[in-house]
């Protein structure tokens, strides 16, 4: 087979590249030989641009396209990888700006020269290739094989992907799955186009029990499965109102918290302090950019394949303990090789903020796009609940464990979860009655009683927002033996009778939607009160409570580490954000002594401590909170003329001129 | 046919339409083709049977009004001159899949390569075939075809930008106002990208009027006026006198309250 020098095809023009004849060939780049033809090696030769500027800069085999599918998520893949290559290879001495600009010129230029020279090649798509695969073998399985099941409309559609994007064999001339091979359509949205709409979820994320078993190529017939279907738009404008406002509205206050973190150097700041970082199965794609040191001691970049990685903890670089002498920066060795992405001059607090944010914001504008058949959340149990509760095998059912140490059990439920209990004393048969509308309970107390001794332990029987309601049996129960009231006014039932072999509660099938995630984040975060939270508490001093609290805050945590560590499991259930972005949202709420009003950044000698996002604003520049909330409060309160000392913010010149 | 915003836009229904109306183009070419011929009575089996497999809604309809020949050649003379008009209601249930299938079976289109001209000079074939029907659509009302440039602001009583009026939305062939630019998130992000001084100054040529005056009067006395070194000598304009700073600033200051800019001491223990 013929070799060609990649050096050689690289001083070709344009012009000369495409009139290459299409043939097989090895291409020999500077890392190593490939197997190619001429098709892929013209559009590879696009992106060699960059060495066409920088002679010195190496062209390896990753910065050809293969011999696979060109697509958009490849194209960005190689323009990376030669952007940075190039940088590195010529020891970071190049304006990253300058290759940024190469980078946009040669996407400008692979656009204009594929649409002029691949005119012929344009494709399009018909209602024939729908009903091609609609007529499948495979298909036909998917749709005998449905059943009105989470599960099964999962399997379902792995079957549909599996079809349209692996088996190259199969519908070869069909234009829908040319596409979905090429990736330019949605899997989410293409499995609903041809195997069966499935599961949706309505506005308040209630999911209705039948699912829709058509596709959107066959059409809804029923009066059901239309007005189920129109779900999706009724979500689609709620989202465009008060739920973007709320996501547009923590963008802000992010930003400004965050954006006290103004400047990154491009030094070493020296630091030999590190933070410990358990890693987990999904932190290898998030910790990638960042150094770390291996079992020799030495210094390395996490790459994202360093599987021998999970499970171990490692001592990563950060900006957590960065040494920097600057109080509003961090070096890009403690901040990784993802310091090259940041534009000069860009302030990085804003930049964190806008990574972990604008993921949320998109998600809840478009909700219904991203939205495949819903999947019912599932509460699980920790060691603590474990000891009181069990669940049914699907997870939607908690039942209450009898604890044969005490004498008696009560249970005790908050006035406010159950608003319409008395309700059940009106009517003769409950059965008719819907118990989410009768209850909705997010914690319950268990009082246990041994002689003179007393225990009361509080459980958790929700999973995020999604409250759960008194089973039907207990309702029964609690028609049947009544209950009480304590001091606090809260209803005690007495479980003598109760048989504990029946569920106490159901969890309805509810969707965790981004909002709800959004605030779960938040909380954590700025350490702030959650509208529950407001409520009046179940508990007191000696009320045994569940140590892994999901609902935690940042202030809650015990050092820097478990702080990293837990924002990280938070954040990773949904989204994919560096791990370098949330050490500088993390360093932007440190503060040296909140006891003492001292919200200033920490040095690295001193202690750092964790700040309240509320607090942190008030006792920083007030331009910050000027820009955020609260402005009244801010201009009567004592603080505000009584403390001086406080760090700058990004806003100051806007409030006060230079 | 755009392959990608049907499944982007989950409205695969507009394949339905462009499928049976190309089979109703090529159906209209044979009727044409049989009356050329003469052969009337073949052409209008032709088009029953169409109608009968196409839309059971129109087929009655045709059987309960088109009862004689003259009714029956009008309606044929009409097909022939200005196409088929389906009866078939988007909420039909024999649209689907079946509908397609029997038209493939019955009244197969032939789709071949479309040579088209992209850049309007040269032609182009396709390397496969695609298939041309028409859509019904409706364009939106969302054409750029008005001006962008625009006159510099006028203000209303306080100094600040004053809101279009009618007379100035619809008095002029150009647009008499600038558009807002500098929204609150706006001011965010360019602070954060581009730093707080050319944010401010951005923000000052707007809500100061001796900053606009300035401005105004540097492109009036510029060589080049498209490319002027500095618009504003912040020396003689300094920045923060906004209109909006200035309000601002005022009332409190009549409160007895004053924003000051502090002396920061980060190593202070």
């Amino acid at each position: 087979m013929t070799k060609i020098n990649v050096r050689e095809l690289q001083q070709l023009s344009p012009e000369e590249m495409w009139a290459m004849e299409d043939k097989v060939f090895t291409l020999v780049f500077d890392d190593g030989e490939l197997e190619t033809s001429t098709r892929p090696t013209i559009l590879s030769h696009y992106y060699w641009e960059m060495q066409r500027h920088f002679p010195n800069a190496t062209i390896l085999k990753r910065h050809h396209i293969g011999n696979g599918h060109f697509t958009p998520k490849l194209h960005e893949e190689v323009l990376s990888h030669v952007l940075f290559d190039t940088y590195y290879a010529l020891n970071e001495a190049v304006d990253i700006m300058l290759l940024s600009r190469i980078a946009y010129e040669i996407t400008n230029k692979i656009y204009n020269d594929t649409t002029t020279n691949l005119a012929g090649y344009v494709s399009t798509v018909s209602i024939l290739d729908y009903i091609e695969i609609h007529n499948h073998e495979t298909t036909k399985q998917v749709r005998d094989e449905f059943r009105p099941n989470e599960r099964a409309i999962e399997k379902g559609y792995d079957k549909i992907k599996d079809l349209l994007y692996k088996r190259e064999d199969q519908l070869a001339e069909n234009n829908v799955t040319s596409m979905c091979r090429a990736n330019v359509l949605s899997v989410g949205q293409i499995v609903q186009s041809v195997a069966a709409r499935g599961f949706v979820t309505d506005i308040d994320s209630w999911i209705p029990p039948r699912p829709i078993p058509t596709s959107y190529t066959e059409g809804m017939n029923t009066l059901h499965d239309s007005m189920v279907e129109s779900r999706s738009g009724s979500k689609a404008s709620l989202a465009q109102k008060d739920p973007l406002q709320m996501t547009q509205y923590y963008n802000r206050r992010m930003q400004l918290g965050c954006a006290i973190i103004q400047n990154l150097h491009r030094v070493d700041c020296g630091t030999t302090r590190t933070v410990r970082f358990r890693v987990l199965p999904q932190s290898l794609k998030v910790l990638v950019g960042k150094h770390y040191y291996d079992s020799k001691n030495e210094l390395q970049v996490i790459k994202g394949d360093e599987k021998h990685l999970i499970g171990e903890t490692i001592k990563i670089r950060s900006p957590l303990t960065c040494e920097h002498p600057d109080p509003y920066g961090v070096c890009s060795k403690c901040m990784g090789t993802v310091a090259a992405s940041v534009p000069p001059g860009a302030n990085l607090g804003h930049v964190a903020a806008v990574e972990l944010c604008a993921v949320i914001s998109q998600s809840v504008l478009s909700i219904k796009h991203l939205e495949v058949s819903s999947v019912a959340i599932e509460i699980s149990l920790d060691d603590h609940h474990r000891q009181y509760l069990k669940l049914n095998a699907k997870g939607d059912k908690v039942f209450i464990r009898e604890q044969k140490r005490y004498d008696r059990m009560e249970l005790v439920l908050n006035h406010n979860d159950v608003k319409h209990i008395g309700d059940i004393n009106t009517i003769e048969d409950i059965t008719d009655l819907s118990s989410n509308r009768i209850s909705s309970c997010r914690d319950v107390v268990l009082n246990g009683y041994r002689g003179d001794e007393f225990e009361d332990v509080l459980l958790s029987v929700s999973s995020g927002k999604n409250y759960s309601s008194l089973s039907g049996a207990m309702l029964n129960y609690l028609k049947e033996h009544g209950w009480s009231l304590n001091e606090k006014g809260f209803y005690v039932c007495d479980l003598s009778h109760w048989d504990f072999n029946e569920p106490a509660f159901i969890l309805p099938m509810k969707h965790l939607n981004m909002l709800e995630y959004m605030d779960v984040i938040k909380t954590f975060i700025e350490s702030s009160s959650s509208q529950e939270d407001k409520n009046a508490s179940m508990t007191s001093r000696s009320t045994k409570k569940p140590t892994d609290d999901k609902r935690n805050r940042i202030v809650n945590c015990d050092s820097l580490s478990q702080a990293l560590m837990d924002l990280h499991v938070l954040v990773s259930e949904k989204l994919g954000v560096n791990i370098v972005h949330l050490e500088i949202i993390i360093l932007s709420i440190l503060a040296r002594n909140p006891d003492r009003m001292d919200h200033r950044l920490p040095r690295p000698q001193d202690q750092k401590v964790f700040g309240t996002y509320k607090q942190n604003m008030e006792l920083r520049s007030l331009t910050g909170q000027a820009a955020w909330m609260n402005q009244a409060l801010m201009l009567i309160s004592p603080t505000s003329f009584a403390l001086t000392n406080r760090p700058k913010h990004p806003m100051d010149m806007v409030f006060m001129g230079k | 046919m755009d392959p990608i915003s049907p499944v982007k836009r989950i409205n695969l229904s507009q394949l339905y339409e462009q499928y049976v109306n190309a089979t109703s183009h090529m159906v209209v070419c044979v009727i044409k083709e049989l009356m050329s011929k003469g052969q009337h009575q073949q052409a209008w089996e032709y088009l029953k049977e169409y109608y009968s497999v196409v839309s059971p809604p129109m087929i009655q309809t045709i059987e309960e009004v088109l009862t004689n020949d003259r009714r029956i050649a009008t309606h044929l003379d009409i097909v022939a001159e200005h196409g088929i008009y389906l009866y078939l209601p988007v909420n039909s249930e024999h649209i689907g899949p079946e509908l397609i299938t029997s038209l493939v079976d019955k009244f197969p289109v032939d789709i071949q390569p479309v040579t088209y001209s992209p850049d309007g000079v040269t032609q182009v074939t396709t390397a496969d075939p695609v298939l041309i029907g028409s859509k019904y659509m409706m364009l939106l009302e969302a054409a750029p075809d008005n001006w962008s440039s625009v006159s510099t602001a006028k203000l209303q009583h306080h100094g600040l930008p004053a809101k279009a009026s009618k007379s100035d939305r619809y008095g002029s062939p150009n647009r008499e106002l600038p558009v807002r630019i500098m929204g609150e998130d706006e001011v965010r992000l360019f602070n954060a990208a581009v730093g707080p001084e050319l944010t401010t100054d951005l923000l000052d040529g707007s809500a100061s009027p001796m900053t606009q005056k300035e401005i105004i009067r540097s492109i009036l006395n510029a060589d080049s006026p498209s490319n002027i070194e500095q618009s504003v000598n912040r020396r003689k304009v300094p920045l923060g006198r906004g209109r909006s700073h200035e309000y601002v600033n005022h009332l409190l200051s009549c409160a007895g309250v004053k924003f000051v800019r502090g002396t920061y001491d980060h190593d202070k223990d």
